[in-house]
């Protein structure tokens, strides 16, 4: 019972570090990578986090903000929940492909870790606006419009300084990076849409062929 | 075996007895929901179908029906329909009771196969034996002005002003003709309106942005002129002076009271190659309205100008209601070419009218068919001015129609899946209490809209089946067809709003006219409609409770239950309406007003809260210090 008490009170020792690299970026993903300080239960947990908050701002954002808040049916958790992982899993591999062929210097690992930890203010914010949403008129969207900016804004910032931190890259060099890291994922993504079509066409022809030796014989 | 038949017999008089009634409508209603397509009932059913037979224009196997015929008014006065039979060139006038009343002007006479028969009525043989036959010419002429002889050259379009008098746009000649009843019932002719002085230069003249200019020599012609019967003598005199042709008709027509030049007088201007540039030239009206002052607003073929405004004499005033041309890059390029360049390179013009009607506040509704996909688009989504397929023109010549729903008034949302296609407006007919119904000839639906430009239902349909068209060319609200079709009796209450709701649609295909009823549901909507636009809100949430009984998904009646809870200060269960008629903004309105009240009553426990919470903690902050000074006697931190 210690034992588990000691391994949650270790856990939560851990989580608050997502909230000093939060406001300390730079030193904060250094010690991330350098110091060995990124535990893989906690970038999971922020995972998970990202997706649950993003399905509950679609679910439960006030209607004068939200069109999906009376359309139910409209809502997919799976294929929803599907998108933001297909984003983050997208970002951590063409942002390896890409900064290795840079000289990057972070790993995986390392790319999986700083992204997790950058997706902190955008979970924050938005489920502080989900909840602030039922508080707010239309007249006051504009201060919705704008703290949800921040969210984005800040972990667009986060990532920004994790990659900068993470492949040891300039301030201009790290722009060139994410923006190539950005075509890389649209090249997956391509890459991704043919192979499956591809993989249709040739099950195509696979079962064409079934179908014509079945029917003769 | 008998048994069998016996009831056969009674499921076949069933059937009869059913579609007596009304026939089934051949098409499924439906209405737009935040992008969704969602069926509802029935709001119109076709009762009843009139043709050349019904009419008794068509009376035996020689005898002329209809042909392409391409508009109908209804007179409010005494419920007569007219009918432009374009392709013969004739005007048919029928009683409210669908009967043959009177012909107006014809391209040839009819011809009658008869009987050779002596003076006492007995067929008289010829010296085989056989019966004669002879071919019996009933002339059917043209109408009489002036004491001259007058035809119409394919009309395109007719209306009746609200003194009943029948305007005639004569497409052929480029005039417009005006019909009086006189004594006899009959309609006569007491007024031509020849294509104004000046006209055709302004038709001509290349102008990308409709402009609103006045010609100086309009006025000289007709100046001395007014609506006055007796003078209108001096007017055609003065009028033929710049028009060419038809003085030459005119001329031949007078001769022809004797013999040959009356049978193609409606030809001579299609054939007469000196008249016929100035004949119409540029000048073809297709489509008419008359304000209670006399003002004509005519829509010509292939005018880009927008509507062409004439007073009451006939003399041209302005031009209005044009579509603001886009500023494209072509439009800018345009001003840099050369005259050679210009003439090779494509116009950007506004687009032309393709009909107009009248609405009770003397506003003219008008249609736009020749629309582009990328405009309507546009317009579905931002309400751009460019893609409206209805528009609502002010004296001023501005778009005032309101655009309060989601989508704009201009049919189907056409990219939407089974939905596939955009609208072509090509006629629209307005009700007193502003309701509007606009009829698309791609789909052969009616759209039928609120004053707030909300939509009511869909109902029509294309197709070979009884109540579907063909092409449909015009629409009209029969405001006599309730009480004289039997569907109502004259002294019920309801009798008010029925006149209102029986809608003819003029296939120009097939020739006929379908004449819709609404239904129980029709009738529920527009009641509520009525009801709410006058403000009598305990009977329309009482009906639009009604209406949700046949369709739960109606979005306008949850809207028009929530916009009266909104006016009665019941902000939460508006708020629920709105939320279920999938009314973002009007939701956010009405939240806005129950999170101010809950607020209100909120802010005092509030505010109370955070000074308690301020106290306490500055007390303890003061206590703790007034303690430390008394621990330390009053040394300080040290």
């Amino acid at each position: 019972m210690s034992k588990v008490k000691a391994a949650l009170k270790q856990y939560f020792s851990d989580f608050r570090y997502v909230f000093y690299c939060m406001l300390h970026p730079f030193k904060g993903f250094w010690e991330l990578k350098h110091d060995k300080k990124a535990r893989m239960a906690v970038s999971v947990t922020l995972y998970i986090l990202f997706v649950i908050a993003g399905l509950i701002f679609k679910q439960f954002a006030a209607y004068s903000f939200n069109t999906f808040a009376v359309r139910p049916e409209n809502i997919n958790v799976f294929s929803d929940a599907g998108v933001f992982i297909l984003i983050v899993l997208l970002w951590c591999y063409s942002n390896w492909g890409i900064t290795t062929l840079f000289n990057g210097e972070g790993s995986v690992k390392d790319i999986f870790h700083y992204t997790a930890y950058s997706l902190m203010p955008y979970i924050i914010f938005t489920l502080a606006l989900t909840v602030l949403s039922q508080f707010m008129t239309v007249d006051e969207g504009t201060i919705f419009t704008f703290l949800n900016f921040l969210g984005i804004f800040w972990t667009g910032l986060l990532l920004y300084c994790g990659t900068m931190v993470t492949h040891q890259y300039g301030a201009i060099g790290t722009i060139f990076a994410i923006i190539c890291i950005a075509l890389g994922m649209a090249l997956i993504m391509f890459i991704g849409m043919l192979f499956f079509f591809l993989l249709q066409q040739i099950f195509g022809v696979v079962y064409t062929i079934y179908r014509e030796v079945t029917m003769r014989y | 075996m008998i048994k069998k038949l016996l009831t056969g017999v009674a499921i076949a008089l069933i059937c009869c007895m059913f579609t007596a009634t009304a026939f089934a409508a051949p098409y499924q209603n439906y209405n737009f929901n935040k992008g969704w397509v969602t069926a509802e009932p029935q709001a119109y059913t076709p009762y009843k179908i009139i043709d050349a037979v019904t009419m008794g224009v068509q009376t035996g196997e020689n005898s002329q029906g209809m042909l392409n015929p391409s508009d109908m008014a209804a007179s409010t006065v005494n419920g007569d329909i007219a009918i432009a039979d374009t392709g013969n060139s004739r005007i048919i006038i029928i009683d409210k009771k669908y009967q043959l009343k009177q012909y107006i002007s014809t391209k040839m006479e009819s011809v009658k196969t008869v009987l050779v028969v002596d003076e006492n009525g007995e067929p008289l043989l010829d010296e085989n034996g056989n019966l004669q036959y002879t071919q019996e010419t009933t002339d059917i002429t043209g109408f009489m002005y002036n004491g001259q002889r007058y035809r119409l050259s394919s009309p395109e379009g007719l209306t009746f002003n609200n003194a009943g008098q029948l305007y005639v746009c004569d497409t052929g000649n480029g005039r417009i003709v005006r019909f009086t009843l006189d004594e006899s019932g009959q309609y006569a002719c007491d007024m031509i309106f020849n294509k104004p002085a000046g006209l055709d230069e302004l038709l001509n003249a290349e102008d990308e942005n409709a402009t609103v200019t006045d010609p100086g020599a309009t006025d000289e012609p007709s100046g001395d002129t007014d609506t006055d019967q007796n003078n209108t003598g001096d007017t055609d005199q003065s009028a033929d002076a710049d028009n060419g042709s038809d003085t030459e008709q005119e001329g031949e027509a007078g001769e022809g009271e004797s013999g040959e030049g009356e049978t193609e007088g409606g030809e001579t201007g299609e054939g007469n190659t000196s008249g016929d540039n100035t004949t119409g030239g540029k000048y073809k009206p297709i489509k008419v309205v008359v304000s209670d002052g006399g003002t004509m607003y005519v829509v010509s073929k292939g005018n880009h100008k927008g509507l062409i405004e004439l007073s009451s004499d006939g003399s041209f005033t302005k031009f209005t209601g044009a579509t603001k041309v886009k500023q494209t890059l072509s439009t800018l390029l345009r001003r840099i070419l050369t005259d050679e360049q210009k003439a090779g390179s494509k116009l950007n013009l506004s687009t032309e009218y393709s009909n107009v009607c009248l609405d009770a506040d003397g506003m003219i509704f008008g249609t736009i068919n020749a629309l582009e996909a990328a405009d309507l688009f546009s317009h579905f989504n931002s309400k751009s001015e460019i893609g409206a397929a209805i528009k609502r023109i002010a004296p001023t010549g501005s778009d005032i129609l309101v655009r309060n729903d989601v989508y704009p008034p201009s049919g189907d949302l056409g990219y939407y899946q089974e939905r596939s296609e955009f609208s072509k407006m090509v006629d629209i007919a307005v009700a007193s209490d502003g309701i509007y119904s606009a009829l698309d000839s791609e789909k052969g639906r009616i759209f039928t809209y609120n004053n707030s430009g909300e939509l009511l239902f869909i109902f029509g349909a294309k197709g070979s089946a009884e109540g579907a068209f063909a092409e449909p060319a015009a629409i009209n609200i029969l405001t006599f067809a309730a009480v004289e079709d039997g569907i109502i009796a004259p002294d019920d209450e309801e009798a008010e709003t029925y006149t209102q709701m029986i809608i003819a649609v003029l296939d120009s295909k097939t020739a006929r006219i379908t004449l819709f009823k609404p239904t129980e549901y029709g009738k529920l909507i527009r009641r509520a409609t009525m009801c709410q636009q006058n403000r009598e809100y305990d009977e329309a949430v009482r009906l639009w409770e009604q209406v949700l009984d046949q369709a739960s998904n109606s979005r306008l009646a949850y809207t028009g239950i929530g916009r009266i809870q909104y006016v009665r200060g019941e902000y939460e269960s508006a708020c629920e309406n709105f939320m279920r008629a999938y009314n973002q903004s009007e939701y956010a309105e009405a939240y806005a007003k129950l999170r101010n009240e809950r607020m209100e009553v909120a802010m005092p426990y509030i505010m109370t809260g955070i000074v308690v919470l301020v106290v306490f903690f500055v007390g303890k902050a003061i206590f703790k210090k007034i303690r430390r000074f008394i621990k330390t006697g009053g040394k300080g931190d040290e």
